[in-house]
């Protein structure tokens, strides 16, 4: 049994919309062990988002325990905390989050340039990591001169730059055509499989879903139910 | 240097972005540099009418009577008034005396005179045959005056000149244009008064029989001693009050020293400081309004950012680097706008000016009493505030010009820089 670099207890978040308060998150208990490939699922509402981003770090809970490599992140400061988003998670947005004045290459190395990575092993690691997600030769085009799912390898690119202990993805897959959904889903897997990199995604669509290692579905803010995807450890033998 | 690396993309890259920044300060910095040299020239001419005024106090004897008409006597041939050159002299040592100008007046011939005798002596405006005689010093900061008393007219010279300081020790000599046309004197024509032979050297305007000698040759030629007034003109507007009581002390009760128009020198005084501080206002608002054009500029372009601002933080970036990246942009643009309102303050500069000071004619020309009106040779024309104006870059106005831009570079990238940092990331992500 691997060991444990998510872990929450009691975790709930709530907020203050208009006069009333909404419970996102409602006590949630949840480990994830390193090398995992979770999908969390739930309706719209449901608090998926909201788990991944205090998951991710840019946000934080109420109350309860949010530990992170055995760290209660829920007590760490706010330097601290661009520290740990800097160096341990790698995020995926679902509508990219590229900036458009920068190219491919230049995007990808943006988070290498708060680690103050040197420029020739940071031009090595992004062309590295471009070829990875299957985008040689495009590091000097615009995301404009991209398409969506090449946009959503550059931003898994990007997630990867600082060798994050974890990929987190929020939709990564939601804005995209069936073939790219299945590409992104397939570059995911490949990381989860090659390089034992835990990911965690969140998704409101089942059949992506059903492509991770365990499923936790959220409703109203609490657990629902866990289950197992199609995506087995015996199938990573066998890639 | 990830702040510098980020930051020279950013802006190379939004090149359109960059472009309004940058006229949007130039044009608020060049209207504020304009207003800023409007309000210099303002300040420069007010200062010049100032100190063009003179400060004066009068000096008459205590026991005499002086005044009350156009050209008015008093003191008759052999009286003595005490004004002799002891009481020059002591008028002359007291602090913040600049200089002292002697009058005397009197009747050429008063044995012979009918034209508005009385019985007190009084001349009213005198004959052909017995014209008023004036001996008044040159070499004074004073105009010279008609009559010699309070509120009495300068000397309006119409053919010839008038005397300058260098006539002082010479037998010159200025008519009025009702004697010179009664007895056919002219430029150039000589008077033998008492033995002492005058030439005329000009004609001013008077319907008097008058005549205006440099008052040593005028007190040799009538056996005068003493003055019958002394002006002294003090160093400074403030040190009249001062000054006032110290000749007081100094030459005794025999003496009445006053202030010469003081309501109306008061008057002149609060004018001023009402259009210095209308024209400091008026720069300041140019200021606090530039200010707030640029942090507003900065604000509506830096809240499309705030996504950007958003993203940089769930990357690990920390609060001092984009606060650091926002306001290196901001001075780095207002620094660049400097040239563009160099540029719009040379070019526009004296058009706005116009604009602003275009109302303001020759009629702005201050008067003081008893003088004759300000003496402000350096400003001709038309309207004295615009002649003062040069918009052209100095270096003077280059470092105020950086030292404004700087503080609107960081009043504009603070506000925006310090609203993006209060957001969450989560927050800062859902602006779009």
């Amino acid at each position: 049994m691997s060991e444990v670099l998510f872990k929450t207890e009691k975790l709930s978040k709530s907020y203050v919309s208009g006069r009333r308060t909404v419970n996102a998150l409602e006590e949630i208990d949840l480990v994830i062990r390193r090398g995992e490939f979770v999908a969390i699922t739930g309706h719209s509402g449901s608090g998926k988002t909201t788990l991944l981003n205090i998951l991710a770090c840019l946000d934080r809970g109420s109350s309860g325990k949010v530990l992170f490599d055995g760290v209660d992140v829920q007590k760490l400061g706010a330097s601290e905390l661009n520290r740990v988003r800097r160096d341990k998670v790698g995020f995926v947005f679902q509508s990219f989050n590229l900036l458009p004045y920068l190219s491919a290459k230049e995007n990808v190395e943006l988070p290498m340039e708060v680690g103050r990575l040197r420029k020739e092993k940071r031009t090595e690691r992004s062309t590295d990591l471009l070829a990875s997600v299957g985008l040689e030769g495009r590091g000097d085009h615009r995301p404009n001169q991209l398409s969506a799912g090449e946009q959503q390898r550059v931003a898994i690119a990007r997630a990867l730059a600082n060798g994050p202990s974890a990929v987190l993805a929020d939709e990564p897959t939601g804005n995209l055509d069936p073939d790219n959904k299945a590409a992104v889903i397939s570059i995911l897997r490949r990381l989860n499989i090659e390089q034992g990199m835990t990911v965690i995604m969140v998704t409101h669509d089942g059949d992506v879903a059903e492509r991770s290692e365990r499923i936790v579905r959220l409703a109203k803010g609490k657990i629902r139910s866990e289950g197992r995807g199609k995506f087995l450890r015996t199938e990573r033998k066998e890639t | 240097m990830p702040i510098i690396l980020h930051f020279r993309r950013n802006v190379l890259r939004n090149r359109t972005r960059a472009l309004v920044i940058v006229v949007m300060v130039g044009l608020t910095l060049g209207v504020f540099l304009v207003l800023s040299q409007v309000g210099n020239s303002i300040v420069a001419y007010t200062g010049e009418v100032e100190a063009s005024v003179p400060n004066i106090i009068t000096v008459q004897p205590a026991n005499n009577f002086i005044g009350g008409g156009y050209f008015s006597l008093t003191i008759g041939a052999g009286s003595t008034t005490g004004l002799d050159a002891n009481a020059s002299a002591i008028v002359a040592a007291t602090p913040n005396v600049v200089s002292v100008q002697r009058v005397f007046t009197q009747p050429l011939d008063l044995s012979s005179a009918t034209s508005g005798a009385t019985s007190g002596g009084s001349f009213t405006c005198g004959s052909a045959s017995n014209p008023g005689v004036l001996g008044e010093d040159t070499t004074s900061q004073l105009k010279l005056v008609l009559g010699g008393l309070s509120g009495a007219g300068a000397v309006d010279v119409v053919e010839g000149r008038s005397l300058a300081s260098s006539d002082e020790n010479s037998t010159t000599a200025l008519v009025s244009q009702a004697y010179a046309t009664a007895t056919g004197k002219g430029i150039g024509s000589n008077m033998d008064v008492n033995g002492t032979e005058f030439t005329v050297v000009g004609i001013f305007s008077q319907s008097c029989y008058t005549l205006i000698f440099p008052y040593p040759a005028a007190a040799s030629a009538l056996g005068i001693t003493q003055a019958s007034i002394l002006y002294v003109v003090v160093n400074q507007y403030q040190n009249l009050a001062t000054s006032l009581s110290s000749l007081q002390s100094r030459l005794g009760s025999s003496f009445n020293v006053q202030i010469l128009a003081n309501a109306d020198r008061s008057s002149l005084q609060g004018a001023i400081s009402a259009i210095l501080l209308a024209a400091n206002f008026g720069e300041y608002a140019a200021l606090a309004s530039g200010a707030g054009i640029v942090v507003v500029v900065f604000a509506m372009i830096n809240s499309r950012r705030t996504k950007e601002f958003g993203l940089l933080k769930a990357l690990g970036f920390g609060n001092a680097h984009i606060l650091a990246e926002m306001l290196l942009e901001s001075l780095v643009f207002t620094v660049v706008g400097l040239p563009v309102a160099l540029a719009i303050s040379y070019i526009a500069g004296p058009g706005l000016a116009q604009t602003i000071l275009g109302g303001v004619g020759a009629s702005t020309q201050l008067a003081s009493p008893g003088s004759g009106g300000a003496n402000v040779s350096a400003r001709g024309g038309s309207n004295p505030f615009l002649q003062g104006i040069h918009f052209a870059p100095t270096l003077e106005v280059v470092l105020f010009g950086l030292a404004v831009t700087l503080i609107l570079g960081l009043l504009g990238g603070l506000y925006p820089a310090v609203r993006a940092l209060r957001l969450r990331p989560t927050e800062a992500l859902r602006h779009e």
